[in-house]
Formats: C-alpha cells, sequence, structure tokens
C-alpha cells in the first residue's frame, strides 16, 4: 500500500494529461447534455439588454485577441445576438490591436444564423449597427468617447464618414449610451470602469475571462458593472438564457467532466498524503 | 528591416495595390480554408508536443507565432495609427483619399515619439526623458482624479454597508472583516503582536480563500482553452462530428 501511496502522489504528469484529454474528448463525441443553471451574475446582463426598449443605442467593445477565442468569442456572438434580435442601435468598438478582425466576424456570422431563423430578419451597416474599428490609446480614445463618439472614430471599419451614418442620431456620446458590454482578455475592462462608464453613469456587463473574474466582483459589489459573464461558464449560461446551442454550451460537459476529475485529484492526493504520513509515523514508532 | 519596408511598400500606392489584388485572389480560392485548418492543426499539435516534453517542433511554433502576432501588431498600428494620424496629416498627398488637410502640429508629438528611439543610441538616450515626463505627467493629471472618482470612492464607499441582523448585514459585516484584517495585514509598520497579530492572521485566511477562487477560475480557463483547440481538432480538422451523432459545434 505505502508503495501506492508514494507513487500516485508522485504521479507523472503525463498521465494527468493523458486522463484530462480523456475528459475532453470522450463528452465532446458523447454529449451528455448536463443541465446549465444561469447564475444571478449573468441573468442580470441579459435582463438589463431585455429590457431596453427597441432602438436603444449600446455599446461593445472587442478587447481581446484570438488567444482568448474559445471563452469570450461565444459572449461576443450572445451580446450580438440578443441586441440584434432586440432591435437595438449596436455600436461596436475595438481597443485592442489583435482583435480588430475578431468583430466583424462575429457580426457575420450572428446575422447570416439570425437570417437563417428568420428570412425576414435584416440590419443595416451604418445605421442599425456599426463597426468603428481599432484605435490606439485605450484611455484616451475612452475619454474622447465620452465627448464625441465621432471624434475619436472619425471613419467607420468600412472607411465611412462617422459624421454621416444615421445610427449616431442615436447616440454619439458614452452619457447617451443605455447600455454597454465589454468583452475583454487583459486590463481594458479596469479602465473602461475607471475611465469610460463609471464617471458617465453607463451600465456596463463585464464579459472577462475565468482568469480576471475573481478581481472584477469588488466592482459587481460596488454596483460599478451591472452583472459578470465569467469565462465559458458564463457564455454558455447567456446562451441558455437566450435559448440556443452554441459552442459554449456545447463546452460545458468536458468542462464539467474535467472539473470533477481534478476535485477528485485533488481529494484523492490531500487523503493519500496523510494516509501516508500515518503509515510512516507508525513505521517510525515500531 | 520590416518597418522600413513597410513605409517604403506604402509610400508606393501602385505597387501595394497590385500585391493586395495578387494576395486576395490567392487567399479567397477555395481550397485555401482548407489548408488554412491544416496549418493551424499543425501548428496546434506542435505547441500540444510540449506536454511530453521540449522539442524543435514546439519552439518552432512558439517562435512562429511571436513573430507573426509581432509583425501583425506593427501593421495595425501602421495602417491604423501612425499612417492617418502622423503620415497623411504631413504628407497630405500619400493620402488615397485625399481627404486629410496639411497639419504641422503633428510634428511635435513625431518629435517627442522619435525622442523615445533616441533610447538606441547612448549618447543621445536622455532626450527619451523628455518625452517621458511629458506622457507621465500628462498620464499622471488623467489618472488622479479619474482614479479617486472612478475606483477609490466607489469601492471605500461599497465596502462601509450598513450592519443588521440579515443575510445581507452578515455579509456586509464579513466584507467589513476582510478588507479590514487585509489591510492590518499590509500594514508593516507596526510589529504584528496581540490583537494586530490575530488581525494580521484573519486577513491571511481571506487572502487565501481569494487566492484559492481565483485558482479555481484559472483551472476552468485554462480547460475552456484546451477544450476550444480540441472542438478545433476532432471537428474542424478531423470532421469526427460525421462519424459521432449528436457531437459537433
Amino acid at each position: 500500500m505505502k508503495r501506492f501511496l508514494e507513487w500516485f502522489l508522485v504521479l507523472d504528469r503525463r498521465i494527468i494529461y493523458t486522463l484530462v484529454a480523456l475528459a475532453v474528448i470522450v463528452p465532446l463525441l458523447f454529449p451528455l447534455h448536463l443541465k446549465i443553471y444561469p447564475t444571478p451574475e449573468v441573468k442580470s446582463v441579459y435582463d438589463s439588454l431585455n429590457e431596453l426598449p427597441e432602438g436603444s443605442p449600446v455599446l461593445i467593445s472587442v478587447d481581446f485577441d484570438p488567444s482568448a477565442l474559445p471563452e469570450l468569442y461565444p459572449m461576443l456572438i450572445s451580446a450580438l445576438r440578443q441586441s440584434f434580435e432586440r432591435h437595438l442601435k449596436v455600436f461596436v468598438v475595438c481597443l485592442w490591436p489583435n482583435g480588430v478582425n475578431l468583430a466583424p466576424m462575429a457580426i457575420d456570422e450572428v446575422i447570416t444564423d439570425l437570417k437563417k431563423l428568420n428570412p425576414g430578419f435584416n440590419v443595416v451597416d451604418g445605421e442599425d449597427y456599426v463597426y468603428l474599428g481599432y484605435q490606439p490609446g485605450t484611455v484616451l480614445v475612452m475619454l474622447k468617447m465620452a465627448q464625441d463618439i465621432r471624434k475619436a472614430f472619425p471613419k467607420d471599419a468600412s472607411g465611412n464618414e462617422t459624421a454621416t451614418l444615421p445610427i449616431f442620431q442615436s447616440a454619439w456620446k458614452l452619457s447617451q449610451m443605455k447600455y454597454m458590454v465589454f468583452i475583454e482578455a487583459g486590463d481594458t475592462g479596469d479602465l473602461w470602469i475607471v475611465y469610460g462608464t463609471t464617471p458617465n453613469k453607463l451600465p456596463v456587463g463585464a464579459g472577462v475571462t475565468g482568469v480576471m473574474a475573481p478581481q472584477y466582483f469588488p466592482w459587481l459589489q460596488a454596483k460599478q458593472v451591472d452583472g459578470i459573464i465569467a469565462g465559458l461558464k458564463g457564455a454558455a449560461e447567456w446562451e441558455v438564457l437566450l435559448g440556443y446551442e452554441g459552442s459554449a454550451t456545447k463546452s460545458m460537459d468536458p468542462q464539467s467532466i474535467v472539473h470533477a476529475l481534478i476535485f477528485l485529484a485533488i481529494v484523492l492526493a490531500n487523503i493519500f498524503a496523510f494516509w501516508l504520513a500515518a503509515i510512516k509515523r507508525k513505521e517510525e514508532r515500531s | 528591416m520590416g518597418f522600413p519596408a513597410i513605409i517604403l511598400a506604402d509610400l508606393t500606392p501602385q505597387w501595394l495595390d497590385t500585391a493586395s489584388a495578387a494576395t486576395s485572389s490567392f487567399v479567397n480560392q477555395p481550397w485555401m480554408g482548407t489548408v488554412g485548418i491544416w496549418i493551424a492543426a499543425g501548428l496546434t499539435l506542435c505547441m500540444f508536443s510540449f506536454i511530453y516534453k521540449d522539442n524543435p517542433l514546439f519552439k518552432f511554433g512558439e517562435h512562429l507565432y511571436l513573430g507573426i502576432s509581432a509583425a501583425y501588431l506593427m501593421c495595425v498600428l501602421w495602417h491604423q495609427f501612425f499612417k492617418p494620424k502622423f503620415v497623411f496629416p504631413l504628407l497630405p498627398f500619400t493620402d488615397p483619399s485625399g481627404e486629410t488637410a496639411l497639419n504641422l502640429w503633428v510634428i511635435i508629438p513625431g518629435i517627442l515619439g522619435f525622442f523615445i528611439l533616441l533610447r538606441l543610441v547612448p549618447r543621445l538616450g536622455w532626450l527619451s526623458r523628455i518625452t517621458f515626463a511629458f506622457y507621465v505627467g500628462g498620464f499622471a493629471g488623467f489618472m488622479i482624479y479619474n482614479v479617486i472618482n472612478g475606483m477609490f470612492l466607489p469601492q471605500f464607499h461599497s465596502t462601509l454597508n450598513p450592519l443588521s441582523f440579515t443575510w445581507l448585514g452578515f455579509n456586509n459585516l464579513v466584507l467589513l472583516v476582510g478588507a479590514f484584517c487585509v489591510l492590518v495585514y499590509f500594514f508593516f509598520s507596526m510589529e504584528h503582536r496581540g490583537v494586530v497579530s490575530w488581525m494580521s492572521r484573519i486577513g491571511i485566511y481571506f487572502l487565501m480563500i481569494a487566492f484559492g477562487a481565483s485558482f479555481g477560475y484559472t483551472i476552468m480557463a485554462r480547460v475552456s482553452l484546451l477544450i476550444g483547440r480540441m472542438q478545433f481538432l476532432l471537428f474542424n480538422w478531423m470532421h469526427l462530428d460525421k462519424i459521432f451523432p449528436g457531437s459537433g459545434l
């Protein structure tokens, strides 16, 4: 027994990797459809967007790059999907240079999906939504957007003069926006809260990677963010609330199985460590 | 070499137009999607090979990723920032739309930016301090007001909530005790003895719980990334969704 315990406590990491790989691959190939329960933090963002009257201007900031795609892209899809379904005026910006091409990709995907579901669905670029592209300067861009978004982004990503776009009749500065969702892989979200949303009293939902989620709970507690969509789990909850099965929902089976595996490994390792210590104490005594 | 090459290519629009037209007709070929998926799958496997041990395939993938990211970032900054904000206002004839007017004021930030590059020249490196002084001074001015109003005061206010004999009141008490004890732990101007030692110890427990939550979320995030890559390999690359019904993206 002692040899087994010693072997287990210094288990080759490659065995752990193999178990994790199996825990991911098997549920992906044979889905279990485990139930997902939306948390109040995600429901709050969903409800806030749902309660906005048609035509309300909302801002979506896409501040991540392809390295955070599995976690954050489903959130972007959900944010766009809900906004388009609710007929909101959608302003999309990007403050991360490596993520500049992700927003147009997501916009195209959502519009194509919604057109498949409802052939009568139609949104017009520049009128119902606008992608303003990337501007460097992060904080300075936020401060300028508080004064006039058209001056911060003189042209949209397609090269149109923003001053001439009809969508800007609904809002042209941050304080006129009715809601904001930022989707973040770095510290731009903190900057949005400090420089963009709090001074302009703009309610904001925070879509963040799992790594960043704990640092956003103080903002939630201070009511400086309206809700938190934390990692892939948060994205899956949003998809459940929207009533469709996206990539995040499909990822929840392997996510749950791997979590159970890690939990089991931690519990067993601790039990075995105490057990081994007890055996060694007994041996020393005898 | 990359940066001057971009500048040269950019100031000769005919070259660029011809090159970009040729590139896009090549990239838009139907088979390019499949080639892209195979390249991505190969590079993913290169990165996964590190799980076994460090090897040249992993190094190749790592260096390629860093190189492409840096080059991509440089191109985006050049096309979306440096060119429209500096080159066009200074040389309006280079703007293909012809809409940019001459603006000589951009010379001042241009010179300040150039001073930073002089850090590469030891004898003239001191000039970069002028730029940093300007930047730090200006940014501190922006920061102080906004950080106090946007972060410090709301966070301070939200810690001081009314206490009562309800769950909410209990939560508020835990929050207050936690915040206070953690502050005590980081207060090093007093010896941690007696009551201060106890409070500091409670502060450590709160910190440990916070680190545990952070660690749990980090595991979740890393597993999510793994799932994303596995979905790509299993369904986009190997098309196993055609063999296993009910699976797929």
